[in-house]
């Protein structure tokens, strides 16, 4: 089943748009509030929702790695990857949601809308570019994006309760002059700690093709317009269902929440001079979790025969990427902090030894 | 085109950097202007012969040309008997041959006049003693304190067992030369001193920087335990430190009687005095 939005005024495709947060028509500039759109919606599938999906759209063929949907705007068959579940029509670039692919164990419950526009992040990938000391000037220069797309990534977010006991051998180091003498005093201590941590919403990715290391890049996102799901959002860019459940992903969200414990706890012993931690008992329990759909444009890039890929989060705009570095300008660079450093040290050594050594 | 036009960039960068580097190492040199000397002032005093006349020659104009630079006078005697000068004999060689050099010191200002009173002394014991003794006089005992001329004896030592009496007296001269501009109460081998040091520190400042912005080019995780914490329901529930020992060590600070500037230790003399045997 397709979900495409026509505008009730002109009939016309109606999209997402990061700017406004509504649904909005191109060819009469209609803007819809999703949030009445959703209850309209709901009418709908209390009423005769089943006949309006049949009516619309109809899915003709799936098997395992791609399915076919027919875009009911001009009636082309569209064959998708597995996983996609928003898409524009290859042909005439409707909109199209893949419903089924939204619905049951595969129905997201929260959602972060785009609030960057397609063109505030090519600028700003752009000013990005401009920045990078490393970069290639002929990457900078050359406009070789081959593709800019926004995707909502599908993510789990996790609600956790973690228990830590650890215990730890403390030193404290006090030294001290004592006649001829230089005394250095090192009292030991053990301790011990008791934390009960909540953590909300630590978000892993839940898709086979993203990098897990850049998605946990992106991070952090504002969970302030965190929004329920509604299909709407989705409309005009590309969406993915999750590859992995919760409960197969738990071990990355554990070893993270592992980590953060550590880091509280040993927070708590900062006026310590050393700690080294003898013991520690961790559990970790999840009190809730949300299929979430997080924006990322992802930027694609083709320089010197190999593609370069750079994400940016939708919502606050944070790029992150491979980007090529440039031989010849991280050898410069180089030299020029070597030599740097070097004039500098030759100054302190002049102001303390009096002379140019 | 691009190809060649990045390999001038590479290139100039790295010429660049070894011009600097070079003139930044050797322009301290560059004011050393080596001038013409017509001095009459005679430095060498080598009584027990361990020169031959053309060294002593090509000595006398080293030394001559130190004293363009700098105006001091790296000066040299030599003795088997320590008897071309007079002074009051102690119980110990060594202490004798400080005097010695003390009284060679008078008599070279008696003939020049105190405004060459600012010497630094090599006096080369060739009695079964077999003693190095360097000593400072006028400013330069202050600039080359005990501790200075103690290294300079020191470093020199192995030239005069083997008998290389030229290689020990011009390296004894660039020795001091290059302490006595190093301000008192610095060791002058202080690694942070040394031209490759310098050199390392740089390199391995300007790799890290580099490395830390290749490091970090694809963007930094910026999240944290801290970003997702909730802070009203998260808490310390218990906590202990208890002391269980403490561990005390003792070390015997080394004493700085090296880095004092006075006169020769326990002698009456009047210069800064170090010396070796050999
Ligand atoms: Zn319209
Ligand atoms: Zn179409």
């Amino acid at each position: 089943m397709v979900i495409q939005y026509k505008c009730p005024n002109c009939g016309a495709d109606m999209a997402f748009s990061a700017e406004t947060g509504m649904l909005h028509c191109e060819s009469c500039g209609l803007d819809e509030n999703i949030e009445k759109m959703e209850r309209h919606q709901e009418q709908l599938e209390t009423g005769s929702y089943r006949d309006f999906i049949s009516e619309t759209s109809h899915q003709t063929y799936e098997d395992d790695s791609t399915a076919q949907y027919q875009c009911k705007n001009c009636g082309a068959i569209l064959i998708t990857d597995k996983d996609t579940s928003a898409t524009t029509c290859s042909f005439c670039d409707a909109p199209m949601i893949l419903g089924d692919r939204l619905s049951g164990d595969l129905s997201p419950s929260k959602i972060i809308p785009f609030s960057i526009t397609k063109s505030q992040a090519e600028e700003a990938f752009r000013k990005w570019c401009g920045k990078g000391l490393l970069l290639p000037n002929a990457f900078k220069k050359s406009n070789r994006l081959k593709s800019i797309t926004g995707m909502y990534v599908p993510f789990w977010l996790y609600d956790l309760n973690t228990r830590g006991e650890i215990h730890a051998e403390c030193t404290k180091v006090h030294t001290y002059t004592e006649g001829e003498y230089d005394v250095t005093e090192t009292k030991y201590f053990d301790v011990y700690r008791d934390v009960n941590l909540y953590y909300n919403k630590i978000p892993v990715d839940a898709s086979e093709k993203m990098d897990d290391d850049m998605m946990d890049k992106l991070e952090p996102y504002d969970y302030g317009n965190l929004q329920d799901f509604s299909t709407p959002y989705l409309s005009g860019y590309l969406a993915e269902k999750y590859n992995y459940t919760d409960e197969e992903l738990f071990p990355r969200v554990e070893k993270r929440a592992n980590q953060y414990c550590t880091d509280y706890a040993r927070s708590t012993m900062s006026s310590y001079s050393s700690v080294n931690i003898r013991h520690k008992n961790i559990q970790i329990r999840p009190e809730d979790v949300y299929y979430t759909l997080l924006p990322v444009w992802m930027f694609c890039y083709d320089y010197e025969h190999a593609e370069h890929n750079f994400m940016m989060n939708g919502q606050t705009g944070k790029i992150v990427g491979k980007p090529p570095i440039s031989p010849e300008k991280s050898i410069s660079l180089f030299a020029g902090i070597s030599i740097l450093t070097f004039i500098i040290l030759k100054v302190i050594m002049f102001i303390i030894g009096g002379v140019w050594v | 085109m691009i190809k060649t036009q990045k390999h001038s960039i590479a290139k100039k960068g790295a010429s660049l950097f070894l011009l600097v580097m070079v003139l930044v190492t050797f322009l301290p040199l560059s004011f050393i202007v080596k001038a013409a000397t017509d001095e009459s002032i005679e430095r060498i005093y080598d009584y027990a012969n361990t020169l031959s006349n053309s060294e002593k020659e090509d000595l006398e104009e080293l030394a001559a040309s130190y004293y363009q630079d700098t105006g001091n006078n790296y000066l040299i005697v030599t003795t088997t008997t320590r008897e071309e000068y007079d002074y009051s004999h102690s119980s110990s060689p060594e202490e004798d041959c400080e005097f010695y050099s003390e009284a060679f010191y008078d008599s070279f200002l008696e003939k020049y006049g105190n405004s060459y009173n600012n010497c630094t002394i090599l006096t080369i014991d060739l009695s079964p003693n077999r003693y190095a003794d360097i000593s400072g006089q006028g400013d330069l005992k202050y600039k080359l304190d005990d501790s200075r001329c103690k290294k300079v004896s020191v470093k020199i030592s192995s030239s005069l067992t083997a008998k290389d009496y030229t290689e020990a007296y011009s390296k004894y001269m660039q020795l001091v030369n290059r302490y006595q501009k190093i301000k008192p109460g610095i060791n002058p081998d202080n690694i942070f001193l040394k031209i490759w040091f310098q050199l390392l520190i740089s390199v391995i400042i300007g790799g890290i920087t580099i490395g830390v912005m290749i490091y970090h080019s694809g963007g930094k995780m910026t999240a944290s335990g801290q970003t997702y914490l909730d802070r009203e329901r998260s808490s310390l529930v218990r906590r202990h430190d208890h002391y269980i020992r403490t561990h005390t060590t003792r070390t015997k600070r080394e004493s700085n009687s090296d880095s004092s500037s006075s006169g020769g230790g326990g002698s009456s003399s009047g210069g800064s005095h170090g010396g070796s045997h050999f």
